[in-house]
């Protein structure tokens, strides 16, 4: 299917077409990226016994994160009520989880902010406790993309799963970089681990990609628009382009070579096609027609700008 | 129980979108909210055409997916299958327009409401607006103040040549129920899942 199939209609527009979502964009990819990156920091920094890169990440997530979706609310005074409906609701999990993460995070750095009052055992509980709810923090964006039954090319659990996996490369790139800022020594492993995720998280967005030929047709639609579409330069250019290929390449050189310089303009790149992926895939978002779907030579309206 | 439940005939509907000025007028929905509209579609390659017009408004699924999302419970199921937002309670993360099939839901900003149509509000609009909030998320309401009082959607009433038919749809003898069985009706996509309480016979 080429784009000049795909019909695009706006939203208060009396015909009957694909209707893209306008109402998730920037503020949403910036929270869901604060997110996935400052819990991705913490765990990361967790593992490798980092305190100051699990602090920042606490920071990303309870300054960037809350403070961009309380922009992005239309009634932000009442975002409390948000944890109603944990029973059905991901939006509530998630709020409930960063909650969690922030409390358990505080006490687990409790030592490393001078707090000695607070028993190592106490930290070290809590620090479990935390890392575990970074996992849900993680993750529950991409449940609520899979959530989104009315925007078919979310509805999917690549979602939680190509979220989890970008979290750990933002996490990871995050790591190596306060790490190097911060004079500790990096960890070739790490790096090592970069490439990996890199190339698994190619591997996810392709797939998404991919299987979207077996799904519904706006599920193509929107994948076309990705494509073939207004988007193609963004995605291909940055989100792939420079987010995975560029940054392999700058995380090869900073491999053999020890370059710094290489290190922070890979997580550069890295942290550009991260926020670029989820920009792009949630701005191509359609909603289906009310009735059959299109088909190529019974497209009257195209208009393709979304 | 009840279940409220529509069913438009596409054979009878003109297009004339006096449906959609019912509901503008009815519920006084601010600019660029159109809970009922009126969908033109084409079909076929010039000079083998078809024009259809497809009536369209929130469906009031069975199982609406706009109510599972929803983090505050703003968006809910009556017991007659009505399904509203308390204006009160909605936060406006609008993922309840992500999760709508239909693009049947409206987001309110809170500037739509500072100024009227044209210019200044009118006494009309002042009258009707303060039912809305900004910042919150808006959808049709079956005209439920309407229904309570046992009468029919102002879109159902309006509608010249009654292509749109109001009713019980637990009844098997009501209206609707009937249209449905006789002329098999068909619900939007439902390969949704959602069971929308809104059907079209063709």
């Amino acid at each position: 299917m080429s784009t000049a199939n795909v019909v695009v209609v706006g939203r208060n527009q009396f015909t009957m077409g694909y209707r893209p979502q306008g109402e998730w964009s920037w503020l949403i990819t910036t929270a869901f990226f604060l997110g996935n990156v400052g819990a991705g920091l913490f765990l990361i920094s967790y593992f490798n016994s980092f305190e100051l890169g699990a602090l920042v990440g606490l920071l990303i997530v309870g300054v960037g994160k809350s403070t961009a979706h309380l922009l992005y609310l239309g009634r932000p005074d009442r975002f409390l009520r948000i944890v109603a409906r944990w029973r059905t609701s991901w939006i509530s999990r998630g709020l409930i989880a960063m909650g969690a993460f922030l409390v358990c995070g505080v006490v687990y750095l409790a030592r490393y902010l001078q707090v000695d009052f607070v028993p190592h055992g106490v930290t070290v509980g809590f620090g479990v406790a935390a890392a575990i709810v970074a996992v849900v923090v993680m993750v529950y964006d991409g449940f609520v993309l899979k959530a989104s039954r009315g925007t078919p090319l979310w509805d999917t659990y690549l979602m939680p799963v190509l979220a989890l996996f970008y979290a750990l490369l933002g996490g990871t790139t995050l790591t190596l970089v306060v790490q190097a800022a911060s004079g500790a020594s990096t960890h070739a492993q790490l790096e090592w681990l970069e490439i990996a995720l890199l190339a698994l998280n190619g591997a996810l967005v392709s797939l998404v990609i991919f299987t979207a030929s077996a799904r519904q047709a706006a599920v193509r639609a929107a994948v076309s628009l990705l494509t073939r579409g207004p988007m193609t330069r963004l995605f291909f250019g940055v989100a792939i382009g420079l987010g995975i290929v560029g940054t392999l390449a700058l995380v090869g050189v900073s491999l053999a070579t020890g370059s710094i310089v290489a290190l922070v303009i890979a997580a550069v790149t890295d942290l550009c096609g991260h926020f670029f992926v989820f920009f792009s895939l949630l701005r191509v978002g359609l909603h289906p027609p009310l009735r059959a779907v299109s088909e190529p030579g019974q497209a009257h309206v195209v208009e393709a700008s979304v | 129980m009840t279940r409220w439940g529509m069913v438009i005939d596409l054979a009878r509907c003109i297009g004339c979108n006096a449906c959609t000025v019912a509901c503008k007028i009815e519920n006084g929905t601010p600019p660029d909210h159109y809970w009922a509209r009126v969908y033109t579609e084409e079909r076929g390659t010039f000079p083998d055409t078809k024009v259809t017009y497809v009536p369209a408004l929130c469906n009031h699924c069975e199982d609406p997916p706009c109510v599972t999302v929803c983090p505050t419970g703003a968006s809910y199921r009556r017991a007659d299958g009505i399904v509203l937002v308390d204006r009160n309670k909605c936060i406006g993360c609008r993922a309840c327009m992500m999760a709508c099939p239909y693009s049947n839901r409206f987001f309110l900003r809170k500037r739509a409401l500072k100024g009227g149509y044209y210019g200044e509000r009118t006494v009309y609009e002042d009258a009707k607006w303060k039912w809305f909030v900004g910042g919150t998320v808006t959808k049709c309401t079956f005209c439920v103040h309407r229904v309570d009082k046992g009468l029919e959607p102002a879109c159902v009433i309006t509608c010249p040549t009654e292509a749109r038919v109001f009713g019980d749809l637990a009844d098997p003898e009501s209206k609707p129920s009937v249209l449905i069985r006789k002329r098999n009706g068909k619900q939007p996509l439902p390969e949704m899942g959602t069971k929308p309480s809104v059907y079209y016979v063709e």
